[in-house]
């Protein structure tokens, strides 16, 4: 992930997209809320998160919620 | 392939950020009937070689999703080691393989890109994975002082 060409920006996220995105996500791919994500992953209730590709959807877009 | 965009969520120094594709959305890819959904980790250091900019973007994990519809997931490239809470999850870089439509169609015929895998650590896919006996009990002891790249 070297280079950005400079006819080719990479906009950013603003804090409030990033955990709408998180949110919306979780709610997508586990149908629950990004909270109650937060909460059961922070108890360690997911057996075998990476055999789950909805969760390590979710997992990879932690930074977005913290 | 797309005019899908990518965004990221910061470029401040430190880390972890987001790099994200459709805004974390599968994309239809163009051709037959692929999706691809992209999550990148990286972190912004400061770069003490010189001659080479001020800043350098190391990543520092990946999601690759190939699916043969939305969020029906065939093949997921995945590399982790920073979300490791609890230590649940594995932090080599790995593949996972599932059971979608198109397996039959096409993976037989594909070539997958990896690194290269050491028979030691397919040994432990074998033990650890798949629930082959091992003749003796101290085989990931054996396998580790090996290189295999596993956990427990």
């Amino acid at each position: 992930m070297n280079a950005v060409r400079k006819t080719c920006r990479i906009t950013r996220l603003t804090r409030v997209e990033g955990r709408a995105i998180f949110d919306r996500a979780v709610r997508r791919a586990l149908h629950m809320s990004g909270a109650e994500f937060l909460r059961k992953w922070n108890a360690g209730e997911f057996r075998d998160p990476d055999g789950d590709p909805g969760v390590m959807e979710v997992v990879m877009l932690l930074p977005l919620a913290r | 392939m797309t005019n899908a965009v990518l965004r990221v969520s910061s470029y401040a120094p430190g880390g972890p950020h987001v790099l994200l594709f459709n805004n974390n959305l599968p994309v239809r890819l163009h051709g037959p009937g692929i999706w691809f959904a992209l999550t990148l980790r990286f972190r912004v250091t400061e770069c003490i070689e010189r001659g080479r900019g001020r800043w350098r973007v190391e990543t520092t994990g990946y999601r690759y999703s190939v699916q043969d519809a939305p969020d029906h997931e065939v093949l997921r490239y995945d590399w982790h080691p920073e979300s490791q809470e609890g230590g649940r999850l594995v932090s080599f870089p790995h593949l996972h393989v599932h059971a979608g439509r198109s397996v039959g169609r096409w993976l037989h015929k594909v070539h997958l890109p990896t690194g290269q895998v050491e028979v030691e650590s397919v040994l432990a896919l074998l033990l650890r994975d798949l629930g082959v006996r091992a003749r003796r009990r101290d085989w990931k002891r054996i396998l580790q002082q090996a290189g295999a790249r596993f956990e427990d």
